[in-house]
């Protein structure tokens, strides 16, 4: 493994459409990141797997230190997803980001009101792009300080 | 007039018991003025004449007392000279030789002849002169051949004989010829016999010779004024001479010295002075006393008080008199006043009756005329006592079928004023008003009413007056408006949902396009990208350049979709209108721009700006826009000069421009430069996407503003914005 960023942590992508997912993972790869990012595929997968439910019941290791989160989602969308975590005693420490197409008003400020983190706009140009993603990766595995209960890479081993 | 008629106007006839109180009430005060008036002139003139009349006194007591006086010095005098003709006598040697030798030898003619020579001399003072001898026997006497000596002077004699003195015989009543005498007894001494009395002269005076007359004579002119003389005798006084107004009063008559108010006694009794009393008639009078030295004698010197005080009370009928013409004249003042004040008082009656008739006259008028249902009612009984006309028509009833039922026992009022319960709630309250409870009429219509009633006083009784108005049109046209508006109200909540679903759809749209068409262009860019990041190397310059040109298209398109969705923003966020400093906010917005034209050579003209009322954020980004649009068509020009101004302020808004002398526009194409992606430029000469102009109209115009541009191919372009002022904005646009 690579020690590069030293401390690993989990990162929890939720994202449905598989471009992004690749395009996302293409930009974390570049800086080594993208092994360390699960990906799940709507909001509920997302409640799932914060909450070990369904099929990751018996999931290992605890919180992630992240959740990367697309606002416009099949079955629960984002803002759901935002809510639930922010109203949930035991999620709400985990920071959340947006990673949203939209600079709508209404989005920002809702989701702002139910406690989101970050909001970052996905820009159209691939090189923002990537930029983008490769600071909030930075930023979120390796200069925040996660809340005490998410778990490290060498704990969910 | 019937009878309901008469009972309003029953308030005219009232005033007359209210107006009586404050005739009654001047009058018993004019009255209380004549009165202390009266008294008060009364008073003063009783005592002005207490005062005068004691001066008066006071005056006549010193009369008094002066007469008196000199009255008493005279008595006293002439006692003493009667006294004196008495010691010629006694102590005359040669008399007393002479009266010896006769006494000793009585046949003595010379003796007898030169003794009568003597006594002749005393004849005009004394009516009798004679001699007596030691045992008091005459011996000769002039006139000759007298009778003894009376009582009273033989007992006097013997005094005089023991003490050898000249002794005054006072006043004594000669019981031979009845009358009243007086004398002087004189001793004759003899000289050689050790002075022993020889005998006794006797000098008798006749008072009515001069004594009296003196005493009546009254200086002056007087009815009643007299002095008296009185000598005290035991317990009694006796009057010694003869009085004025009684006859045989000298030593018969006599007063007991318990009889203090008669003066006489108070002489009697040693007082002297000035005194007020009651005389011997009983009469009141004014008394000054005055003893006579050396004798018995006391002076009265008397006055009536009925004359004395005669021309002070004279004085005070005038002043009476006088009185009596003040009084009267007071009297005719305050009557005068009292006349004037009913004369005032009928006539302003008179006047108010007049005014009250016409008023009368006018409200009833109002009344017959009115067009409004009017009944007045007694307010205590809630008995009907008038209609009017318009009501009677109104409801079709008679006006008998009204007067004097209470207003519950009508059939028609059974919903407004219904029973007594609701009736004594009028009265608490003084007022109520209904709308909803309509009328029957007599031929069975139910017609709408407003029923306005009030209580109000009218004299000492209170009214109520019932207003009854048909609203049956209003009512109807009020029903109308009700059902106007509900379909109005349905309609606008109609469109209002249409609307709402528009907006929504609008919305729904934007966050499509946010989210749906940008993630298809971030993949063509991204993997467009990727592709030639991994195949780079093996492409061949024209694969390379298309797909350059793919990457290109793709952002056009990005830049597309946020200029649409920002322009679609300004449309649908909430207007923030605040006072906003436009030149802060131009300095702000040229800010932004510092980067992109620091390498040009721009002359900006910035004039000085009004503050205008606008959403600051929309208002940055029409100046963003503006500006923008100014650098960007000054691009090709090497003195590129943008100003930005305002035009003088017109029709209550403000007018900014941005000029700049770029490339400019034909004025043909000017109506299309606010469209949205209109250009009239092409991509290759001026990048754009042609929304910039459009959101810069919709956002002025959602301020109520207008926005205009000039410019000539070539010639530069202005371009004018204008903002309603706060208060006075007419929208025109």
């Amino acid at each position: 493994m690579d020690t590069e960023i030293g401390d690993i942590r989990n990162i929890l992508l939720v994202e449905d459409d598989p471009r992004d997912v690749e395009l996302t993972l293409a930009a974390l790869e570049e800086h080594h990141l993208a092994n360390q990012v699960l990906v799940v595929h709507d909001g509920a997968e997302a409640l799932d797997y914060l909450c070990r439910r369904g099929k990751f019941k018996t999931r290992a290791g605890g919180h992630p230190i992240v959740v990367l989160l697309d606002l416009k989602m099949p079955k629960v969308n984002g803002l759901e997803v935002l809510k639930a975590i922010k109203a949930d005693e035991c999620l709400k420490i985990i920071p959340v980001v947006v990673l949203s197409s939209s600079r709508e008003t209404p989005d920002l400020v809702e989701c702002y009101k139910h406690g989101v983190n970050a909001y970052v706009v996905k820009p159209v140009d691939f090189a923002d792009f990537m930029k983008a993603v490769k600071h909030l990766g930075i930023f979120w595995a390796a200069i925040n300080e996660p809340p005490p209960q998410t778990g490290r890479k060498e704990e969910s081993d | 007039m019937d009878a309901g008629e008469n009972r309003l106007p029953r308030k005219a006839g009232r005033p007359d018991c209210v107006h009586s109180g404050p005739t009654c009430g001047g009058g018993y005060l004019l009255l209380l003025v004549f009165f202390l008036l009266g008294a008060g002139i009364v008073i003063s003139g009783w005592l002005y004449c207490r005062r005068q009349e004691k001066q008066y006194i006071a005056g006549m007591a010193q009369q008094l007392s002066i007469i008196a006086e000199l009255k008493a010095r005279d008595l006293a005098q002439y006692r003493k000279e009667r006294l004196a003709d008495g010691s010629v006598f006694c102590q005359n040697a040669s008399f007393a030789a002479l009266a010896r030798r006769f006494l000793e030898k009585p046949d003595d003619a010379d003796a007898q002849g030169q003794l009568e020579a003597w006594f002749e001399e005393c004849r005009p003072q004394y009516d009798q002169v004679r001699l007596l001898d030691a045992q008091g026997v005459s011996r000769l006497s002039l006139p000759a051949g007298l009778p003894a000596v009376s009582d009273p002077v033989a007992r006097e004699l013997a005094g005089v004989l023991r003490s050898g003195r000249v002794s005054f015989q006072d006043f004594y009543r000669s019981e031979q010829d009845r009358r009243v005498h007086l004398g002087v007894l004189a001793p004759i001494l003899d000289e050689k016999n050790a002075r022993q009395p020889l005998g006794v002269l006797f000098l008798r005076i006749d008072p009515d010779s001069w004594l009296y007359p003196f005493i009546k004579r009254w200086p002056g002119a007087s009815r009643t004024a007299e002095t008296l003389l009185v000598r005290r005798e035991g317990n009694e006084a006796v009057f010694l001479n003869e009085l004025r107004f009684q006859t045989n009063t000298a030593l018969n008559l006599r007063a007991p010295l318990d009889r203090v108010a008669l003066p006489a006694v108070q002489a009697a009794l040693g007082r002297e002075g000035f005194m007020e009393g009651v005389d011997y008639r009983g009469e009141p009078v004014l008394a000054a006393l005055q003893v006579i030295p050396d004798s018995p004698w006391s002076l009265v010197a008397r006055m009536d008080v009925a004359e004395a005080l005669g021309p002070i009370r004279e004085e005070g009928w005038r002043v009476a008199a006088m009185i009596g013409a003040l009084l009267f004249g007071a009297g005719a003042c305050v009557g005068l006043v009292w006349w004037q004040h009913r004369v005032r008082f009928y006539r302003e009656k008179a006047r108010t009756t007049e005014a009250l008739q016409g008023s009368e006259v006018r409200y009833r008028r109002l009344f017959e005329a009115a067009q409004d249902g009017i009944l007045i009612l007694e307010a205590g009984s809630g008995i009907i006592v008038d209609v009017n006309p318009f009501l009677i028509g109104l409801l079709g009833y008679s006006r008998e079928s009204f007067l004097g039922k209470k207003l519950w026992e009508l059939g028609f009022f059974k919903d407004i004023v219904g029973n007594q319960a609701r009736f004594a709630e009028l009265q608490r309250k003084k007022y109520i008003r209904y709308e909803d409870k309509p009328l029957e009429t007599s031929d069975g219509r139910r017609i709408d009413v407003e029923f306005v009633s009030n209580v109000y006083p009218c004299g000492e009784e209170e009214v109520i007056h019932c207003n009854i108005r048909e609203i049956t049109d209003l009512k109807r046209a009020e029903k109308k408006i009700l059902k106007l508006n509900a379909e109005l109200e349905e309609q606008v909540s109609a469109r209002t949902a249409e609307l709402q679903a528009a907006c929504a759809e609008l919305e729904s749209f934007s966050y499509s396009v946010s989210h749906d068409l940008r993630a298809p262009l971030r993949h063509v860019m991204g993997f467009a990208d990727m592709l030639q990041k991994d195949a780079g190397p093996s492409l061949s310059e024209k694969s390379l350049s298309q797909l350059k040109i793919i990457h290109e298209a793709a952002e056009r398109m990005g830049e597309l979709i946020d200029d649409l969705l920002a322009f679609s923003r300004a449309g649908r966020v909430e207007l923030q209108k605040t006072g906003v400093n436009l030149d802060e906010l131009v300095r702000e917005t040229l800010g932004d721009f510092q980067a992109e034209t620091k390498a040009r050579n721009i002359a900006w003209q910035i004039q000085p700006l009004p503050p205008v009322w606008a959403d600051h954020n929309l208002l940055r980004q029409v100046l963003a826009n503006l500006i923008s649009n100014a650098v960007k068509f000054t691009g090709a020009r090497a003195g590129a000069k943008i100003e930005i101004g305002c035009a003088p302020v017109t029709n209550g808004e403000t007018v900014v421009f941005v000029r700049d002398n770029g490339a400019g526009f034909d004025p043909r194409y000017a109506h299309k430069l606010f469209g949205v992606f209109q250009r009239l430029h092409s991509a290759v000469e001026f990048e754009g996407t042609g929304i910039g102009l459009a959101n810069v109209r919709r956002i002025i115009g959602r301020h109520g503003g207008r926005t205009w541009a000039e410019g000539a191919v070539g010639g530069g372009a202005t371009f004018y914005f204008s903002i309603p002022n706060q208060n006075g904005g007419n929208h025109g646009h």
